[in-house]
């Protein structure tokens, strides 16, 4: 084989990754970042430069504001949760890994997860409607007061945070069961030779072998979460009441694709990438002292 | 003294009245979709709480499919997800070998350029991408659905890389002694060996690309080219003259069953190929 | 010419499926045109459409069902700026300056004076206005609904409330009778949950507003939200929801409460008197709620079908369709949808549930908000906003009206 060939081989194996990628996911970020300094809305034929006035607009906008401390909120809420309770379903799981029922449990606790979220939202607008919605009966059922449910502003976050959970814990509590089954046998049995409860094990011996896994969901979960609250407050709120569920992926999608406002829209893009790159960076650095992929 | 049987079977005890309370609130949600799927339309709405079909009947889904081309959504979604799935494996299953196995300048860099990507919510692209749609004419075609949801790979490409690294170095080596060339490499001993790490991505990567749901309501809007999760959305009736809740859930129903049989059928083999691909080996 | 064979393909996949959308396949000589709607294929408006078809006027027209209003505006968006517009489009009116100033909606008279003329006199004047948009009649007048009041008659019965409803209800009454329906069978009914709901939404809280004398755009095209009337309306909109009386929900989850008889009364649009009545709630009507010591102002709602083609055969050819949409025959087959017959033909009432809708039609109506200004879509949205934020409590309604005034006033005038 050619040396010139064994040089270059690398590059056709992930050349065609690395441009698809860089076209589709960077090139659209560097596209928002000029559009959020226009004032053009695709039908018209004049594109105005606008400097920095869409950013101060977006700034000023009341609703922008509700919806970045919303944003807040819920990784606040849905992180932690998102994490910690798959790990616990996990390890229960595990725990009865041979009994015949543990991949019925899989099965069930993972099923919302393939769903569409035009499904999901059908299924809990019914759940949770205020007037006649099945919650409410059984509340009312066991003489407790009547909730609003996701019309209720205080309430309708959380309304979007349980729906989220429940449309995706699913593919991290797979991913600590995997983790989980792959840890050596050998390391229990010689922890409980020396007297070391499951508690002590778990946190001393299988959480540290877990590190990678744990890194690899806390930063997959952020930027998921992320994304997968647009889906559900699309078919549960609507943002709404009157904003208090938005969220800012929800805000940039209503004012880009709902009123066709680019500019303001990708300016919300904008500081949502700076954000985001912060975040990584941080995550990493902590992350990176703990773990190494090299 | 079975004092520490007895403790420990009581506490397996809990564990499964746990694990069972959680799997049945969890899947309840989607009791009253199954029960109203088969119930006539004519009575879904006469009461809130139904468990149970009463009076089953198949009559939704030919109501369904005389009012939308439901069977269409379903190639469509079949179509969709099947190509979404091969871009992502032909793009994230070289560029893994290449980052596991093989050593080159710039190697580090570009990992981490594509494992970045994976931080991005998807809809920061949306818009410039639906721009891009539009001016090349680009709209209203499975392209537009298939194409730019593919370099979605950061995740998979970081997870091929794995797989290859935790293929000892001899099997290579022992190639290499052979004169086998880079592609030889590849082709017949790292993906025979990595068929499982395969097996698990393109599970999940279906599932993804079936339930895509946002982009596909923006740019799919020939009635003909929907997917069965963005055609759902198309049962809200502007006047709300009529009730559509069985026909709905027939369809909703239709869009699980798919998924579901893939998912039960592979699940064992998804969790088993997941194990090795995320611990540093 | 591809554009053609696109559509000959699918016409010929949907024969082939059997898949029940009616599409009959062009004749090659014909020219094609579709129309967006917010119509599928069971509707009456398929109906007008084949019937269109079955004449062989050398024109073939297709319905496209693009969901809501809001949906098919951002379909119809995204499908101008890739240089094929749909031919014809169905949309609220209170989108007219967004379909005219964004979308570019055509002047019938720019198309062909005398056909346009003639076109529109198959309909009454005083509906007219409501099409034209900075001078430019961009459509037809095709759709008007008003909302009315429904009645559960089962729980109005059961409750022992006087079954004769009078002719032009008011507030005070309606709120007495929700009270009194409440008390009487509050937990103590297997299906009953709730009294009342007047629909969050910008519709029936502009009705609020006028019927207590006030305006959200007056007649000069000025804002008029911070005026006292105004204030007033939406007090007494706001009322029964702070009172308890009734629980806010979605339009869908609305309906879905009355058809269940879990909800004893609701305003709505008039189009529901087609099913309401012959669902489980076996629902009465009744005109919309005035305000006690006021004169009614309703409104209505509804839809314009407008022309967007830019070559002439196509935009000819969309004024053949519009001729039978406006002739008796075609307002006949369309009526069954139960919208108010906004022609001169006569043409009879599909049920007497209609009769408060059509009483108010002969009381005259006002338009439904028509948000002017290229970023029109955006009002909508705003309004609504605001009406969730008064009905919840989030702010008092004097707030809620100044502020809504200021956030729509730098809007309309962009």
């Amino acid at each position: 084989m050619p040396s010139g060939f064994r040089r270059l081989a690398p590059y056709l194996f992930v050349g065609p990754a690395v441009l698809s990628v860089a076209i589709f996911l960077y090139g659209p970020l560097f596209a928002s970042a000029l559009l959020s300094v226009l004032d053009w809305n695709l039908l018209s034929a004049e594109v105005r430069f606008v400097g920095v006035d869409n950013y101060s607009a977006i700034l000023d906008n009341v609703d922008f504001r509700t919806a970045a401390w919303n944003t807040v909120l819920y990784c606040v809420i849905l992180i932690p949760a998102q994490i910690i309770l798959p790990l616990l379903l996990a390890v229960m799981i595990h725990a009865v890994r041979r009994s015949p029922v543990q991949g019925l449990y899989r099965g069930s606790l993972f099923l919302p997860t393939i769903l569409a979220y035009s499904v999901a939202g059908v299924a809990w607008s019914w759940l949770l409607n205020p007037v006649n919605g099945l919650f409410n009966e059984i509340f009312g059922f066991f003489g407790f007061p009547k909730s609003r449910w996701h019309t209720d502003p205080d309430l309708a976050l959380l309304c979007v945070c349980l729906v989220t959970f429940w449309k995706t814990f699913g593919l991290n509590m797979l991913l600590w069961l995997a983790a989980l089954a792959n840890l050596p046998h050998e390391l229990r049995e010689a922890s409980q030779l020396d007297g070391a409860g499951p508690r002590r094990h778990f946190f001393t011996i299988s959480l540290p072998l877990m590190t990678p896994t744990a890194f690899f969901i806390s930063v997959t979960t952020l930027f998921h979460v992320l994304d997968d609250i647009v889906g559900v407050i699309d078919v549960l709120t609507h943002g709404g009441p009157a904003g208090r569920s938005s969220s800012l992926l929800y805000f940039l999608w209503q004012q880009g694709l709902q009123f066709f406002q680019f500019g303001p829209a990708s300016a919300v893009a904008v500081i949502i990438i700076v954000v985001v790159l912060v975040v990584t960076w941080l995550e990493f650095r902590v992350g990176e002292k703990r773990v190494h992929y090299g | 003294m079975s004092a520490v049987p007895l403790r420990r079977s009581i506490h397996r005890l809990l564990i499964h009245a746990v694990l069972l309370a959680t799997s049945l609130a969890t899947v309840f949600p989607l009791v009253w979709m199954v029960s109203s799927a088969f119930t006539p339309n004519e009575i879904i709405t006469a009461r809130a709480v139904r468990l149970w079909p009463e009076d089953p009947t198949l009559s939704n889904f030919t109501i369904a499919a005389s009012r939308h081309p439901i069977w269409m959504w379903l190639w469509n979604s079949v179509l969709t997800a099947t190509l979404i799935t091969l871009g992502k494996l032909l793009l994230a299953v070289p560029a893994g070998f290449a980052f596991g196995r093989m050593e080159f300048p710039g190697r580090r860099a570009l990992f981490w350029f594509v494992i970045a990507s994976m931080s991005f919510p998807t809809v920061l692209a949306i818009i410039p991408t639906y721009i891009a749609v539009v001016k090349m004419q680009a709209f209203d075609t499975y392209g537009a659905m298939v194409i730019p949801s593919i370099p979605y790979i950061g995740f998979y490409v970081f997870y091929m890389r794995q797989a290859f690294r935790s293929l000892p170095a001899s099997m290579f080596e022992a190639a290499r002694i052979d004169g086998s060339g880079l592609w030889r490499q590849f082709m017949e001993i790292g993906i025979p060996n990595v068929v499982p790490a395969i097996a698990a991505l393109s599970v999940i990567s279906f599932m993804g690309a079936w339930n895509i749901y946002l982009w596909g309501q923006l740019v799919l809007e020939d009635g003909f080219k929907k997917t069965l999760t963005t055609g759902i959305a198309t049962f809200a009736d502007l006047e709300g003259t009529e009730r559509v809740w069985g026909p709905l859930m027939a369809t909703s129903l239709l869009s699980i069953v798919p998924v579901l049989v893939i998912f039960l059928s592979a699940q064992r083999f998804i969790v088993d190929a997941l194990a090795p691909g995320l611990d540093e080996r | 010419m591809v554009e053609m064979s696109r559509r000959k393909f699918m016409a010929a996949v949907a024969a082939s499926a059997g898949a029940g959308m009616v599409a009959s396949p062009a004749r090659s000589a014909d020219a094609a045109v579709e129309v967006s709607s917010p119509w599928g294929s069971d509707k009456p408006f398929q109906k007008v459409v084949d019937a269109f078809n079955a004449k062989k006027l050398g024109v073939t027209v297709t319905n496209r069902f693009d969901g809501d209003y809001e949906a098919a505006v951002a379909k119809a968006v995204a499908s101008t700026a890739a240089g094929r517009p749909p031919a014809m489009m169905i949309t609220g009116w209170k989108f007219g300056y967004f379909a005219k100033r964004t979308l570019g909606a055509r002047d019938l008279r720019e198309i062909d004076a005398g056909r346009a003329a003639a076109i529109l006199a198959n309909f009454r004047p005083s509906v007219l206005p409501l099409v034209t948009i900075d001078g430019a009649l961009i459509g037809l007048p095709w759709a008007m609904s008003t909302p009315i009041t429904f009645i559960n008659g089962k729980l109005w019965e059961e409750a022992g409330l006087d079954p004769a409803l009078p002719e032009n209800p008011d507030t005070t009454w309606l709120y007495d009778n929700a009270r009194k329906l409440d008390a009487k069978l509050k937990d103590k009914h297997s299906t009953y949950r709730s009294a009342l709901a007047l629909s969050n939404n910008e519709w029936t809280s502009q009705s609020f507003v006028q019927n207590a004398g006030g305006y959200i755009i007056d007649p000069d095209g000025r804002l008029a939200l911070n005026s006292p009337q105004a204030v007033a309306g939406m007090t007494e909109y706001c009322a029964p929801a702070h009172e308890g009386l009734w629980l806010p929900v979605s339009a869908k989850d609305q309906d879905a409460a009355f058809e269940s008889g879990a909800l004893a009364i609701c305003t709505t649009s008039s189009t529901r008197a087609a099913t309401f009545p012959f669902g489980g709630a076996k629902a009465v009507t009744a005109k919309f709620p005035g305000l006690a010591g006021h004169p009614r102002g309703m409104n209505s709602g509804g839809n314009f079908l407008a022309v967007y083609a830019r070559n002439k055969e196509q935009a000819e050819a969309s004024l053949a369709f519009l001729e039978f949409c406006a002739s008796k025959e075609g307002q006949s087959i369309w009526s069954a949808v139960g919208y108010l017959n906004t022609s001169v033909h006569d043409i009879p009432l599909i049920n007497d549930f209609m009769k408060p809708a059509a009483g108010q039609l002969a009381d005259g109506l006002t338009a439904e908000t028509i948000w002017p200004g290229k970023r029109g879509l955006e009002g909508q949205a705003i309004w609504r906003k605001w009406v969730s934020r008064m009905l919840l409590k989030e702010v008092s309604v004097a707030d809620g009206m100044k502020s809504a005034h200021q956030e729509l006033d730098a809007l309309v005038s962009a």
